[in-house]
């Protein structure tokens, strides 16, 4: 292949290109303007906003760029706006946290941007360098920024664990994509498409297929490879555990898809058993696990842990040559990241000056002190447990049809349960914030704009998408159209 | 009017949003305007018994909107006369449910009266959703502000009712989705079109195996709502610790969306495994009328009574029901509302005592119709309503329920009418226990008679039973074409051998009795029990339909 | 008159009697087996619950460890089916 790079391939990263040159006008600012937490989000705002318009002009290409590197298509368009949005979210929850918790906000913001970049970058990528490439700059910018509140010990142990199981997963994960590439001879998902097709029970193939869900597995936080998240989750600042939950396993699912979709789709027959039994497994210990927390935060971490599970589902569906299946994971994905980070951004509301606000008991009698707060978090909840007319319903909806029609019933009956068993840590919730009473008459730090926006935004996208879901359902059906192998998929079936 | 039904369905939403303007603090504005609305959303579904067209076997009122055209959910409702029916029991109740509340909720007015009127659109969408995602999706909603009914004014024990009412319903619910989504799948596969639409869903052939599948599916979540033995033990729980209101809606309409599943969902989609479970059902529902009437006489707790004999009186509805011929289904509609007509004046009466008492155990009463003589006589109403005595509603239903159960078994029919002595045993020895003898505690001497608006609340429920006792042509009336639907699919052989109460012109003319007492029903054999009207198949199934049946399968 | 006091009466009260006794076990398996049956379930959910709880012990090696056990755990799934 012709060395080097045209500028065709520079129009098509513009996006990332941007968005590198707003972190990097972020950092000259906080060095301008030290610590004037404002303007420096305000600065974080303008460049996602950037980033997001210049996504515009790509709606609708589907292109290979940079000899095979990356593609702009529809899928990674779809991943990477919705990177942004929750970006932005994070953003606007952490303005009065990162004050209060006294930490450089200009850093903060820089290693989110850097984080977004990442994961723009795990979203377009088609080959196993530039996925890994962005899974890294992703990873490292999340493993400081657990750590960010350098005072607290939680803090430190939950960045210092998230670094060495992710170093540890990521030798795995490589050692899986080591064996890909020996075996097809090229790092580009799409050749090892083709090379793969008739080579589908080479053992080395499976064993590189298991090494790889593996390190997958572990950034989704499917079980067994999940047990880093409660610790991370909890002691991370909040606005980080929010955007990790939501980004970063959003990234992963774009990284899973890409890599078994487009590189392994004629391997189905393995991974998808696989997939399956991962489904099950994280469904259900995520669930059952998170029915006797106390700590909001490990509570979510587990709900998330299952979420996972059930978007696997939508995998299953996907690798058994049902193109609904990636829609669905595509729709869930989308409805999952407003709800989950709506749940965070009320937990961050209970932050005030010497209460952390991350228990349960934190949350008694909620709708006395602040009943908008209290209606969000509850419709948050029931959101998540999948209970109409909310996004989280619909999206269910999609994972659990995309199940049946691809034959996978059982699957969806253990994921339907699974999502009853979920509403009963999910109602408890409710039930401190609305059946007790307050205990604490702790002085109450005030909701600060910023955040409010953000939970506003959060709580008309539950509802609408609950309502009216036409919009989002048409988007995500497009986008996975534009999957490379969504096409070979159905020749499968 | 065309956009009739979303008018009656979204007036108490409507009411809860104009509701959540209001300042907390100002009780009094907040009961008037959810009283108002209430009394609004009845009144504007009244039309709908005059102008409902008993001749007509199609769905009316019909709105048609695409709303998710991907997946092909429409917004699409329509009422026939089963549904007609059920939605005036539900604006009626809902009105009477929110009118007892006046002096009974002091706390958190405005959040209790939000709840109240979002249940209320909860369950007229389910009655009126002829696209099965819109169907679930109101199913659904109604689960949540019941929750907080029972949770936030419930008594004692409130926390663990309203969560195990909560998740046990749920569980129904979502494996019902999984047998709506299978359907809408085999549906594609079919025809080739994503819909959700009822109506077709009513003329599809789905082949047994998958509808066995998706019968239990149903089952499960109609079973539980209905509540069926054994899925029944959260219903004592539930109407124990809710408030009086709450008892109300959950024993009058609630329970009904069970029953209504069942009539609209599982028999005319999936007839073969309908017929296939009778004698399932059968059992079940003998065991709960026996089994419920049982424990119910052993309750010593007044509204756990209640409860339990509305186990045992559903359990009668489900057993006409799955007779599968006219006369039985028609029965198990009729008993549904007068069970919501019985059983909820019965727990609005206890709701009466509770108030002023604050007790729920009969011991603590006794003699109280010296000192309530006009809530005595109303109890007395409603207690020989939910027995069955003739004149009063109870009896039309029970009457053709055994009628229709007989044809079938009368083995079963045998079982159902020692239920029905059950019931008369329990109901007159509650009574006894807190209306007659001397008034043996000190507290109940100083008790107040029925204050008008508590008399209000009741006068509709006895008008009503009264009116359905003695002359329940109009309800029958406007039941027959659905009935006769749902019996041409899922018992063909009856309904051609032996003319299943056809809409004849004879009907439409005056008031006589309803035309399909006159056509008599088939004994065991499938073979009209006399000559009658009708030309009886030479022998057995699938010879001609005669004339007055409709003519096919819509 | 004795007949009838007696023998047709005592019959009456007999199943009456018996009615009550019937209630009386019935409303208590109700209680006890229906209801128990349910509590059950979610009885079962809570212990698996803090058994989960238990796993996640803190350390990071065993979080390691276990991850390693999962791999094998799906090779040896693989082996097996092969």
């Amino acid at each position: 292949m012709p060395p080097g790079l045209s500028t065709s391939d520079f129009y098509y990263i513009l996006p990332e290109l941007v968005l590198t040159a707003g972190a990097l006008i972020l950092l000259i600012v906080d060095v301008l303007l030290p610590r004037k937490g404002g303007v420096l989000a305000g600065v974080t705002l303008l460049a996602l906003g950037a980033t997001a318009a210049s996504l515009v002009p790509f709606a609708g290409t589907h292109v290979e760029v940079a000899h095979g590197l990356m593609a702009v298509d529809g899928f990674g368009l779809f991943f990477k706006a919705l990177f942004l949005l929750a970006a932005a979210l994070t953003v606007l929850m952490s303005i009065r946290y990162v004050e209060i918790e006294g930490v450089s906000p200009g850093e903060y913001y820089f290693l989110i941007l850097c984080a977004t970049l990442g994961m723009m970058v795990m979203a377009g990528g088609i080959d196993l360098i530039s996925i890994f490439i962005g899974l890294e700059t992703m990873a490292v910018s999340f493993y400081i920024l657990a750590g960010f509140i350098k005072p607290n010990q939680r803090s430190n142990e939950a960045a210092v664990k998230y670094f060495l199981l992710g170093a540890f997963s990521l030798g795995i994960l490589l050692y899986g994509m080591s064996f890909m590439y020996g075996l097809s001879g090229s790092t580009g998902l799409r050749v090892m498409a083709k090379t793969f097709v008739g080579q589908e029970h080479d053992p080395r193939l499976i064993l590189a297929v298991i090494l790889v869900a593996a390190g997958i597995g572990f950034k989704i936080a499917a079980v067994p490879f999940h047990m880093w998240a409660p610790d991370v989750y909890e002691g991370a600042p909040t606005p980080v555990t929010a955007f990790l939950s939501v980004g970063s396993k959003a990234a992963s699912f774009a990284m899973l898809l890409r890599i078994f979709l487009e590189g392994l789709p004629t391997l189905n027959a393995d991974w998808v058993l696989l997939f399956e039994v991962l489904a099950i497994v994280t469904m259900t210990v995520g669930n059952v696990a998170a029915l006797t927390q106390s700590n909001l935060k490990r509570m979510l971490a587990y709900s998330s842990i299952a979420h996972a599970g059930y978007l696997l589902i939508g995998v299953v569906a996907a690798g058994a040559g049902y193109a609904r299946g990636v829609t669905a994971t595509l729709v869930y994905l989308f409805t999952y990241s407003f709800m989950q980070l709506g749940a965070f951004m009320v937990i961050v509301l209970m932050r005030r000056e010497n209460v952390i606000g991350d228990e349960l008991k934190d949350l008694s009698g909620l709708y006395q002190r602040r009943p908008v707060a209290a209606f969000a978090m509850l419709l948050f909840m029931l959101s998540l447990g999948g209970i109409p007319p909310t996004a989280g319903f619909m999206g269910k909806f999609w994972l659990f049809g995309a199940a049946i029609e691809s034959g996978y019933v059982w699957l969806a009956v253990i994921g339907v349960l699974n999502s009853a068993i979920s509403l009963y840590y999910y109602l408890r919730i409710v039930v401190f914030m609305y059946l007790k009473k307050d205990a604490t008459v702790a002085a109450d730090g005030g909701t600060s704009p910023s955040i409010a926006f953000a939970m506003a935004v959060a709580v008309a996208a539950t509802i609408f998408i609950g309502v009216y879901p036409r919009l989002l359902f048409e988007l995500a059906e497009v986008s996975a159209r534009t999957l490379g192998a969504t096409a070979l998929l159905t020749a499968i079936r | 009017m065309n956009h009739y039904l979303s008018l009656i369905l979204f007036t108490p939403l409507a009411g809860a949003l104009v509701l959540l303007l209001v300042n907390k603090e100002n009780a009094n504005a907040i009961r008037w305007i959810s009283n108002v609305v209430a009394f609004i959303g009845f009144a504007l579904s009244v039309p709908l018994w005059f102008w409902y067209n008993p001749q007509s076997g199609d769905f009316q009122f019909v709105e048609r909107l695409p709303w998710i055209p991907s997946v092909g959910a429409e917004y699409f409702l329509g009422v026939d006369g089963l549904s007609a029916l059920l939605i005036l029991l539900t604006t009626m109740m809902g009105f009477i449910a929110i009118l007892s509340s006046w002096t009974a909720i002091t706390e958190r007015v405005k959040e209790y009266y939000i709840f109240l009127l979002v249940l209320q659109t909860g369950m007229l969408g389910a009655f009126m959703a002829l696209d099965f995602l819109l169907f679930f999706l109101f199913w659904e909603v109604m689960l949540v502000p019941m929750y907080f009914l029972i949770g936030i004014w419930g008594s004692a024990n409130r926390l663990y009712s309203a969560i195990k009412f909560f998740l046990y319903t749920l569980v129904g619910s979502v494996v019902m989705l999984l047998g709506i989504l299978a359907l809408y799948f085999y549906n594609h596969t079919l025809t080739g079109v994503y819909t959700f639409d009822i109506t077709q869903f009513h003329r599809l052939n789905v082949p047994f195996e998958l509808q066995w599948w998706i019968f239990l599916a149903f089952f499960l979540g109609f079973a539980i709502k209905v509540p069926m033995f054994p899925f029944h033990t959260w219903l004592p729980d539930a109407h124990t610790d809710a408030p009086t209101a709450g008892s109300v809606i959950l024993a009058a309409v609630l329970l009904k969306m069970g029953t209504y599943g069942f009539l609209r969902f599982s028999l005319p989609i999936l007839p073969d495994a309908s017929r296939h479970f009778v004698p399932m059902i059968a059992v079940l529902s003998i065991i709960g009328i026996v089994y419920g009437a049982l424990v119910a006489l052993a309750q010593k707790d007044w509204k756990r009574l209640v409860a339990y004999s509305s186990v045992s009186h559903m359990a009668l509805v489900m057993l006409g029901m799955f007779a599968l011929n006219p006369v039985g289904i028609t029965g198990s509609i009729v008993q549904q509302l007068n069970h919501g007509i019985s059983t909820g004046g019965l727990f609005l009466l206890v709701g009466v005592v509770y108030e002023r008492r604050h007790t729920r155990e009969i011991s603590e009463y006794g003699g109280l119709s010296k000192v309530m003589p006009v809530y005595a006589a109303v109890f007395l109403i409603m207690t020989m309503s939910s027995i069955g005595l003739p004149t009063l509603n109870g009896f039309i239903g029970e009457f053709l329920i055994l009628q229709g159960v007989f044809v079938k078994s009368m083995l079963w029919a045998a079982f159902a009418a020692s239920g029905v002595v059950l019931g008369a045993a329990y109901m007159l020895y509650l009574y006894q226990r807190t209306m007659f003898g001397k008034i043996e505690n000190p507290k109940n001497e100083g008790l107040f008679d029925l204050s008008h608006r508590e008399f209000v609340t009741f006068a509709p429920l006895i008008v009503l039973a009264v009116w359905m006792g003695l002359y329940p042509t109009p309800f029958l009336r406007r039941l027959e074409s659905s009935v006769n639907h749902i019996v041409v699919r899922v018992n063909p052989q009856y309904a051609a051998a032996c003319g299943g109460g056809a809409p004849t012109t004879a009907s439409a003319a005056g008031n006589n009795a309803a035309p399909f007492l006159a056509a008599l029903p088939c004994g065991p054999d499938g073979k009209p029990l006399t000559g009658g009207a009708t030309t009886p198949a030479s022998t057995g199934a699938g010879a001609d339909i005669p004339a007055e049946t409709p003519a096919a399968p819509r | 008159m004795s007949v009838d006091r007696n023998i047709v009466d005592g019959a009456v009260n007999g199943s009456g009697w018996l009615t009550i006794v019937s209630a009386w076990f019935s409303g208590l398996t109700d209680r006890t087996v229906v209801d128990g049956l349910v509590n059950l379930v979610g009885r079962i959910c809570e212990e698996g619950s803090f058994w989960f709880r238990r796993v996640q012990t803190g350390l990071v090696q065993n979080y390691a460890l276990l991850m390693l056990v999962g791999i094998f755990a799906f090779v040896s799934i693989y082996l097996y089916m092969r």
